[in-house]
């Protein structure tokens, strides 16, 4: 009963709150940002699980550690559109606790995995051995992973790895006095629910990442290479082509080691450097079950004039998979 | 008649008696032996006033006699259980020797025994003997028996009627009823139903009609000889609205109890009469913020505070969250407050006790009430049934679901937005007893009973669909109970019992899209407290205290990360829809025993409860030791101190196995400790000084340990009994109790409220209830012509608060939100909060009913206070949220 009462007494703050907001809104792109962060894969699915992490040099170990040494690509997506091509100068680290942001916590251990200077746009590092990170290579060549930061991080988890081992990459970037830690996560799971290939039952398979098709405004295709002329105040509704079936059904343990099964349902994230879109996210379903329709409305805003615009679509599917489509338009009042 | 040269004459003409504007003081001896001292849920009220059987002559005093000289003599009459007067106090002097003669007068009257919950029990009561000068007529006439004077010769006539209150129309009893200023004059007194019968002379009669807290009543009447005249005379109160019953003071076993009169509940400023709200202006309770009800008594938690209805807790206190409370304002008779340190007789608490009480129905005639205002609009009535049978009724229904749609703008989306809120409640409750003027039978047992029902419902639905919406929201809330309740009160000799059985039924409801939740809980409880009061030295109390619920949840929902399976952060997947349905069984029996014992000015209550639960079958055990003392070693002063265990069992559905919940919970407790004294400079105002020190622990916090199974599962329990807290201060009331026209206090509270979890490498924070300085001021005072005034001016210290300590981003690219960077939780303060709100009454008095209109002004200088504080979404930038700004609240109400 106290819960239901909070609900309506959150309601009357959020009201509250609603009246008196800021300006500045996510979906407004007007400095440094970092707006979204993919790496290839997604997730990294070991075959089958090993509850007994002591067993480090156990067949099963070795076999995960197969699978989790699969080097990873690593994308970030930085906007700077006041930046005017300036300089960002950028860190990506790793380290034992996801809670840590900045990979500072002391006696903790951390791995700087590169670093230097990039302009807005896309930040790739490519042959990322995330799995890798901590482990005595010359005892590696003997089959025994210990030391490994996965390890590490499985001793931090309150989960004790429980789903998925998750290690954190924390990219930190910089440029005049805007500063930036973003933080993404990296899945080394298992299968929980092995069996042979067509056997019936629930199939856990290692997560694919979410691609939008593409691209609607008002109504019609947006393709990548192509400025679209918008004018007036607006609003315009930005849509993206049917994905539906691409959305992946997928198998996660209960508490209790019974499969559950459900299905993703993606979201996307709006930006603009002009104006702002409204809803700033759409898309997910709700506690009720109920999916939101995706699909936002962009306004230039009262004081804006004639521009250039560049729209970022952020889509993620809500298992640590995303990517992003990049369009253009010239926005006349 | 006193007779002399001069004739001079003295009429009695005032008989004051019943309804004392004055406070309702009782006397002092009264208290140990007629109070039924049933450890707070019972206070005894005056059943029979008393009645003035044996009236004596004054002796005019010489010296006003010489100086013709006119007087009244305002005196404080203590009546023994056997009508006798045992002690006469002169309240207003009138010098010249009235004085002495008025009280040597006084002194050999004769009253009816009056009655304290239909026991003949000593009372104090007002009386003001009245001087008249007067020349010695020229004749003398001829005297009947029983003081009706009628003259020889002339035919007699019969003036017979009844007293009725204009305004309320409550019967005027022992109202002086005489036929012109003759000292000789017929007079009569009412009875209990406003009613007299004055036998006097045919022809022209100067009616005047004398009760205290009326104004003078006259009127001419023309008697038909040998005839009757009936009438009926609708006397002014000379206070409008004031209404009380003279009633026993309660002796304090607690060290702090503060007692609320109804008057007091309806009239504070800013609370919108609203009784729990009103408690929050006492020492002791931390302010909430935009006006919310909740009670946060010596930095515990809301939930850590119980609120009861004649006993029974109340599963839920306001409508719609934080809106008006679920107890209409006009059902109730008094408030009980025990910030801590309350008797053995309550428990399953760990912060403090507010017991709400209702009345009983009038027993004279039906009387009611409207009221009407923004957000509903509430019925009372009251009316005696048959005799012996009295009954009270409330009720009361909102209509905001029907102004809203006027109020909200058009949805934006262009769609359909409804937002309905809807609440009702309700209570009635039915008195039987002993018959009107039905006399005691000694050596046999009294009886009383009666029977209650209340409950409220509140419903929220949302419904936003259509238009350029990307998913439609629909939302239902439903929360209601029911309740219904016994109570025989049982009295012989020096043992007093009350039974109170209760059952009740709970639903809470919430749809939200596919999702489904429904809550059912039936409850059964009874409570019982005996009273033997052995001799002056030692009183003996205890009793039982059962409560049984049953609670079934049911419904439909969808597979929760975090309760069934991990979560990815950020995660909003389309999950399966599961059927569950779970039932929990809760009992809690406790029992307690307690004592008073007095020698001298130390009084000692050295007491024990203990419980024996099963909850959710999980037994558990508790003993609570509780130990008062009070020393008092003048009339005017005591010295009292308290120290026990409060303990608080675990909601059964907080028992679950992992993950819902944490089977191996146990009782939360504290151990509360209070110290200091009272001093009463009048009969009306009073100081009171407190100090507290409160230690919590095994309190239950979220979330829980985490276990790991060899076969690689997980349990991760919800709760912990790992919170510990502790609070300490200082509360400081001075207050003046309600008078004639004024009532009001000003109250203190120097407060520290910390809290920490067991195990963490963290020392004590302060708690976000933590309010250093509380200061209230609150006064109301009854201007002539049906106004009344009343203010509340409020200074508290800010709320704690982390500070905002922005270095750089922190982003999350799985959640696609950035993490707000904050310092040392609850290190800074939010601006202190001041705020004067003020009440203006008016009331206007028609023959059978009182209009009264009111304004409440809340926030009158339209203080910017911060009641929250809210961030940009990189957490760069602290934005404050404004409290309520200045907001006229304007009611009406109907009394009949």
């Amino acid at each position: 009963m106290t819960r239901l009462r909070l609900i309506v007494v959150a309601v009357g703050a959020l009201t509250l709150v609603a009246c008196v907001g800021p300006e500045d809104r996510p979906s407004k792109v007007h400095d440094l940002r970092v707006l979204g962060v993919r790496t290839d894969p997604p997730e990294l699915m070991a075959p089958a699980c090993i509850f007994d992490v002591s067993a480090a040099q156990g067949p099963l170990v070795q076999q995960a550690f197969t699978i989790w040494s699969t080097p990873i690509r690593y994308t970030a997506l930085i906007a700077d559109p006041a930046g005017n091509g300036r300089e960002i100068s950028w860190e990506l680290w790793t380290c034992a606790d996801p809670g840590d942001r900045t990979c500072s916590n002391e006696g903790d251990p951390r791995f700087r995995l590169g670093g230097g200077v990039t302009v807005g746009g896309e930040l790739v590092v490519e042959q990322l051995p995330l799995g890798l990170t901590g482990v005595d290579i010359d005892r590696l060549a003997n089959g025994d992973p210990s030391g490994a930061l996965l390890f590490e991080v499985l001793q931090r988890d309150p989960y004790k790895g429980f789903d998925s081992i998750r290690v954190p990459l924390n990219l930190h970037v910089k440029a005049g006095d805007e500063e930036i830690w973003a933080q993404k996560l990296v899945p080394y799971s298992c299968n929980y629910f092995p069996k042979a290939e067509g056997a019936p039952g629930p199939t856990m398979r290692p997560n694919v990442q979410p691609e939008l098709p593409g691209v609607t405004i008002d109504g019609k295709p947006w393709r990548e290479d192509e400025v679209v002329a918008l004018t007036g105040p607006g609003p315009f509704v930005a849509e993206p082509l049917p994905y539906e079936d691409l959305e992946e059904n997928f198998v996660r343990p209960s508490f209790q080691l019974e499969p559950v099964e459900t299905k993703e349902s993606w979201k996307v994230a709006w930006y603009a450097d002009l104006g702002f879109f409204s809803p700033e996210e759409s898309g997910g379903a709700n506690l009720g079950g109920v999916e939101e329709r995706v699909r936002s409305e962009w306004s230039p805003g009262s004081t804006a004039t004639e521009k250039d615009v560049t729209f970022w679509f952020v889509v993620r599917d809500g298992r640590g998979g995303q990517s992003w489509l990049t369009r253009h338009a010239h926005w006349r009042p | 008649m006193a007779r002399g040269p001069l004739s001079l004459s003295l009429l009695p003409w005032v008989f004051v008696l019943c309804a004392a504007p004055l406070p309702t003081w009782a006397y002092e001896g009264a208290v140990r032996h007629d109070e039924p001292a049933d450890a707070g849920i019972h206070v005894p009220v005056l059943t029979r006033a008393p009645e003035l059987l044996h009236f004596v002559d004054a002796v005019y005093p010489e010296e006003a006699k010489a100086l013709q000289l006119d007087a009244s003599v305002k005196m404080a009459i203590t009546i023994g259980a056997d009508g006798s007067v045992t002690d006469v106090q002169v309240l207003e002097p009138a010098g010249h020797g009235f004085d002495e003669a008025a009280v040597a007068a006084v002194k050999q009257f004769q009253f009816s025994p009056a009655e304290v919950d239909g026991v003949p029990a000593p009372v104090q009561i007002e009386y003001v003997y009245n001087f008249r000068f007067t020349l010695p007529p020229d004749a003398g006439t001829p005297e009947t028996d029983g003081g009706v004077a009628v003259d020889a010769g002339v035919p007699t006539s019969t003036l017979t009627g009844q007293l009725i209150a204009r305004g309320s129309r409550h019967r005027v009893q022992a109202a002086l009823v005489r036929c012109g200023d003759d000292p000789d004059a017929a007079e009569a007194l009412s009875d209990e139903d406003g009613r007299f019968t004055l036998v006097t002379s045919a022809g022209g009669c100067d009616v005047k009609v004398a009760a205290n807290g009326f104004q003078l009543f006259q009127t001419h009447e023309e008697l038909p000889p040998n005839g009757t005249l009936e009438v009926r005379y609708f006397l002014m109160p000379e206070v409008v609205g004031y209404q009380t019953v003279v009633r026993g003071q309660r002796e304090k076993k607690e060290v702090v109890r503060r007692t609320l009169e109804r008057q007091e509940l309806q009239k504070v400023p800013g609370t919108f009469g609203d009784p729990v709200r009103v408690i929050q202006n006492f020492p002791g309770v931390a302010r909430m913020p935009f006006g919310l009800g909740q009670l946060i008594v010596r930095g515990a938690a809301p939930d850590d505070t119980k609120t009861m209805f004649d006993g029974v807790e109340i599963p839920l206190l306001f409508h719609l969250g934080g809106g008006p409370s679920v107890v209409n304002a006009e059902f109730l008779d008094r408030v009980d407050f025990y910030p801590g340190g309350f008797g053995s007789r309550y428990g399953r608490a760990i912060g403090g006790i507010v017991d709400v009480a209702t009345r009983k129905g009038a027993s004279d005639t039906w009387h009611g009430s409207v009221k009407v205002d923004l957000l509903d609009t509430s019925v009372f009535l009251e009316a005696p049934v048959v005799d012996g049978v009295s009954a009270a009724v409330a009720a009361r229904r909102s209509y905001v679901d029907a102004l809203l749609p006027f109020v909200l703008p058009e949805d934006p989306e262009g769609g359909t937005l409804l937002v309905l809120p809807r609440y009702w409640d309700y209570q009635v409750r039915v008195d039987f007893g002993a018959k009107r003027g039905e006399d005691l039978v000694p050596g046999r047992p009294q009886n009383r009973f009666y029977v209650m029902a209340f409950g409220s419902d509140d419903t929220l639905q949302v419904v936003a669909t259509g238009g350029g919406r990307n998913r439609d929201v629909s939302l239902d809330v439903e929360t209601l109970f029911h309740r219904m309740k016994g109570d025989w009160t049982w009295r012989f000799g020096k043992m007093t019992s009350v039974f109170a059985p209760y059952a009740g039924y709970d639903k809470a409801g919430l749809a939200f899209g596919e999702a489904d939740l429904d809550l059912d809980r039936y409850n059964l409880g009874a409570r019982e407290d005996f009273e033997l009061d052995l001799d002056e030295h030692l009183v003996m109390r205890a009793g039982f205290d059962l409560q049984f619920q049953h609670l079934v949840a049911h419904g439909e929902v969808p597979v929760v990360s975090g309760f069934q399976v991990r979560g990815w952060p950020g995660a909003e997947p389309k999950t399966e829809m599961e059927d569950f349905e779970r039932t929990f069984n809760a009992f809690d029996g406790a029992g307690y025993l307690e004592a008073d014992l007095k020698f001298g000015p130390f009084s000692i209550t050295p007491g024990i409860r203990a419980s024996q639960s099963r909850i959710h079958g999980q037994y558990r055990h508790m003993e609570e030791p509780r130990l008062f003392v009070r020393f008092q070693p003048t009339d005017r002063f005591a010295l009292k101190a308290s120290a026990g265990l409060y303990t608080q069992p675990p909601d059964a559905a907080t028992l679950e196995p992992a993950p819902l919940g944490s089977p191996f919970l146990v009782h939360e407790k504290a151990f509360q400790t209070s110290l200091g004294f009272e001093q009463r400079f009048t009969d009306a105002i009073h100081l009171d000084v407190t100090g507290y020190y409160n230690r919590r622990y095994d309190l239950i916090v979220s979330p829980g340990p985490i276990e790991v199974h060899p076969d690689g599962s997980r349990e991760e329990f919800q709760y912990a009994n790992e919170g510990l807290g502790r609070a300490y201060g200082l509360e400081v009331l001075l207050r003046h109790d309600i008078t004639e026209r004024f009532f009001g206090w000003i109250a203190y509270t120097l407060n520290r409220s910390e809290a920490r979890r067991a195990g963490s490498p963290r020392d004590y924070v302060l708690t976000s209830f933590d309010q250093t300085h509380i200061l209230t001021a609150v006064g109301s005072y009854r201007l002539p012509w049906g106004f009344e005034v009343g203010a509340r001016f409020r200074y508290v210290t800010g709320s704690p608060t982390t500070p905002l300590v922005h270095e750089y981003d922190q982003y999350s690219a799985e959640t696609n939100r950035f993490r707000v960077a904050r310092g040392e939780p609850n290190s800074v303060r939010q601006p202190p909060f001041h705020q004067l709100d003020l009440r203006i009454d008016k009331n206007w008095l028609f023959e059978s009913w009182t209009l009264d209109t009111y304004v409440d002004v809340q926030n009158v200088y339209n203080a910017q206070n911060v009641e929250a504080t809210y961030t940009d979404y990189r957490g760069r930038v602290e934005y404050e949220v404004p409290g309520i700004p200045i907001l006229p609240v304007i009611g009406v109400k109907g009394t009949f």
